[in-house]
């Protein structure tokens, strides 16, 4: 009959689009039953399952389309992790700003060390150590906010991830215009670090002015201000784009302005909630998808290579965080729950990974076999340590408790 | 039975007991940090004197004994200086107010001891809903009837504590209409009130063997009344205040019960049990209206405001100030009364003024600091 439709007929990206919502909603849910994994750990496998390396209903072509939610998942995440980055507690204790520093210095030289080690070129480590430096802040994030962990260690890991993940934006966003030095000559690269990262700056404190000015118009009302911050993000998301600049070190710094340079307190610390949970979970998904597993199938130095980095970033981070903690008067408990919580690599470090084949294809193609089987690894493991380190730290709240509480976050 | 035997101490020394918030500087909701704030302090100056209380976002300073206002008022200073410094370098705001302005109850964590854990079971979300925070006043008298009946004496002069220290008008996130809203936390509890009409320790000592062998209370801490004699410490104990914002101001309250307890026993009036006809509702006044409110005087039976009445009984503490040195403390109240200027008028304005509440809090612990 001329009214029905034809059949078979092939998924529509819109009909796909949910489906990854549903899934994952639903994955998320048997994971976080199992008491053993947190939801994001359900996310990551449903996306690894339907994407190019599972059953392929995610298809590449799909993922590039869907670029657009992620980078908008990421630059809600990141503002959201600027905003954690209080520096006046920083100053008040120079423990923690020890821990940060030395954590991340510690995982960037050893991982540097060890791919000079097995003959990697420097700029290529460089580029690899600075990506492995990372702690994910949607793992970090999502796993509190699921366990509704708040308490010392929790505020300590989110600052420690702030902390590691502006150093290595800044460093990568200088880093990546030198790919391309054999093109262009060394003059034009420094220029173009200095243009990225400027700009990028700039992007940042302009959107953060920008808000002032709406906030004050708006004043101090929740809804209206959660839509302001939305639609910023948005803004500087494309300001950055039709830049060419970094998209993550634009909206990280519009969340340290936030944070930090409100004098007069217009801005409010909301919670994004229901809106944000909508985008982690696409971005999960899509993460899981992106995962390939080829650096294991290509034989055992590559296999090698990739647990080698995996033991001295783990071991840098750990490190770090223990030999720093008596001047921020830690526990060695503590501590050791911090270095745990830090595990995950993840989102920012896929955006990172992107950004290398944007520039210079020959050369992502060969640092993405290392880079995308330690993601792969430490995304599939991360989010389990700091679900454990946060339960075992006693600052989460009983289901129970969750369960009565009407709280959107 | 083990009699409830009434510690001697020294008539009309003085401490406090003021219930703190932690709250977070990223967010201004109570934070769940008392545990690990107190193992930083273990090491400093006034470590014994900083106890946890019943849920992670509350702790509790504790005064030394003393004569007067002046010593009371630099130990408590030191205190703050000490709990703050060390608040500063772990990064949690710490402030005064007798409720969290927009805290949720359901969301409190209940600190891991044996009593609080054996609390939370036996009241349920009362326990949670309890997270308020008040300042108790002990004055020492020297034996148990002087106790028994201050307690009574003391009765009619509630509201003006209430007026006085009223730092909770804003409670789950909105006005509440009330200068002090902690109260009608408290009320909830079936031992809250007031202590019964006795009038020896004798008496008081067979009434709570009795409560004791009825299974209703355990210990005297389980009387949750609004003013209660303090048998181990050999004082009375006043817990209707709240936390007032500044230390300044706890210290002043304390200088005033130590005035009027002087006045008290030095008069030694004749008891009525009528005081206790118009009890509930002028704490409730007083809790509701503050200064403002009308008080009911079944005794002489004219009715005043809570500030006309403070203004009048200032004025007849003179001699006990002069004797205990507490002219500064009689100064300061007349001018907080004649300009209604309580915490809850404070916090008030700070809301008219920065719009939000999260910024109220900010601007508490700010307050709490200087």
């Amino acid at each position: 009959m001329y009214f029905l439709p034809n059949f078979p007929q092939k998924l529509t990206d819109f009909a796909i689009f949910g489906l990854i919502l549903l899934t994952g909603l639903l994955a998320g849910e048997l994971a976080k039953r199992s008491r053993l994994l947190p939801a994001v750990s359900g996310y990551i496998l449903i996306g690894l399952a339907i994407g190019p390396s599972g059953l392929n209903l995610l298809t590449a072509p799909l993922l590039d389309d869907a670029r657009l939610f992620i980078d908008i998942a990421l630059g809600l995440i990141l503002f959201d992790l600027g905003r954690h980055l209080d520096i006046p507690w920083l100053r008040n204790d120079r423990g923690l700003l020890l821990m940060a520093l030395g954590e991340n210095l510690l995982s960037f030289a050893l991982v540097f060390a060890a791919l000079l080690v097995v003959d990697l070129e420097p700029l290529s480590a460089a580029l690899i150590a600075t990506i492995a430096m990372t702690t994910s802040p949607a793992v970090v994030m999502l796993v509190a906010s699921d366990l509704r962990a708040e308490g010392p260690v929790t505020r300590r890991t989110l600052t420690l991830v702030a902390v590691s993940n502006i150093l290595a934006l800044v460093i990568f966003t200088a880093l990546i215009p030198w790919t391309q030095r054999q093109d262009v000559g060394i003059a034009l690269a420094s220029w173009h670090s200095l243009y990225r990262l400027g700009g990028s700056l700039l992007i940042g404190y302009l959107a953060f002015l920008l808000s002032l000015l709406a906030a004050r118009l708006l004043g101090k009302r929740e809804s209206s201000q959660f839509l302001l911050f939305v639609s910023m993000v948005i803004i500087a998301i494309s300001a950055a784009r039709a830049f060419n600049l970094s998209v993550m070190l634009s909206l990280m710094s519009f969340g340290v302005c936030a944070r930090n340079l409100d004098r007069q307190r217009r801005l409010m610390t909301i919670e994004f909630g229901y809106v944000a949970r909508l985008f982690w979970i696409l971005l999960f998904v899509m993460t899981g998808a992106y995962f390939r597993l080829d650096g294991f199938t290509s034989g055992a130095a590559a296999i090698f290579v990739v647990l080698l980095v995996i033991a001295v970033r783990q071991l840098g981070k750990t490190a770090g965080v223990l030999l720093w903690r008596k001047p921020g008067q830690l526990t060695a408990r503590q501590a050791g729950l911090i270095a745990l919580a830090i595990t995950p690599i993840g989102g920012v470090a896929l955006g990172m990974s992107r950004t290398i084949t944007d520039f210079n294809a020959g050369l992502g193609g060969q640092l993405s076999l290392v880079a995308m089987a330690v993601l792969t690894v430490l995304d599939l493991l991360g989010p389990i340590a700091t679900h454990h380190a946060l339960r075992l730290s006693g600052e989460t709240l009983s289901e129970e408790a969750q369960a009565g509480s009407n709280h959107h976050g | 039975m083990v009699e409830l035997s009434f510690t001697r101490s020294t008539e009309l020394s003085m401490g406090v007991e003021l219930e703190l918030q932690l709250v977070s500087l990223y967010h201004q909701n109570l934070a769940m940090e008392a545990a690990d704030l107190l193992r930083r302090l273990e090491a400093g100056p006034h470590a014994g004197a900083v106890k946890p209380e019943i849920t992670q976002a509350m702790i509790e300073l504790n005064s030394g004994i003393h004569g007067g206002f002046e010593s009371l008022r630099a130990e408590l200073q030191s205190m703050r200086d000490t709990v703050a410094d060390a608040a500063r370098a772990a990064h949690v705001g710490v402030c005064g107010g007798g409720t969290h302005p927009f805290q949720r109850w359901n969301e409190q964590r209940i600190f891991p001891t044996e009593r609080f854990a054996s609390v939370s079971e036996q009241y349920g979300y009362l326990a949670k809903q309890f997270t308020v925070f008040g300042q108790h006043v002990h004055i020492g008298v020297a034996n148990g009837d002087d106790a028994i009946y201050l307690c009574h004496a003391l009765a009619r002069f509630i509201p003006h504590f209430i007026a006085l220290s009223a730092s909770s008008p804003y409670y789950q996130g909105v006005d509440t209409a009330f200068d002090c809203a902690r109260l009608q936390a408290v009320s909830a509890f079936p031992l809250s009130g007031t202590p019964p009409w006795l009038h020896t320790w004798e008496e008081f000592d067979a009434y709570y063997q009795r409560m004791v062998q009825l299974g209703i209370v355990r210990s005297m801490k389980d009387f949750y009344w609004d003013i209660r004699p303090k048998p181990e410490y050999g004082t009375i104990e006043l817990r209707i205040c709240d936390t007032p914002l500044t230390v300044q101001r706890a210290a002043e309250l304390a200088g005033y019960l130590q005035m009027l307890v002087r006045a008290l026993l030095a008069e030694r009036k004749p008891l009525s049990r009528d005081v206790y006809l118009a009890y509930t509702v002028n704490r409730f006044r007083a809790a509701r209206y503050g200064f403002d409110a009308r008080l009911i005087d079944p005794v002489g039976a004219a009715e005043t405001t809570v500030a006309e009445d403070i203004l009048a009984t200032l004025d007849e503490l003179g001699p006990h100030a002069a004797a205990l040195g507490g002219e500064p403390v009689l100064a300061s109240l007349r001018r907080q009364v004649e300009a209604h200027d309580n915490d809850a008028a404070w916090l008030r304005a700070r809301m008219a003024e920065l719009g939000s509440l999260p910024d109220v809090v900010h601007a508490q612990v700010l307050r709490w600091q200087d």
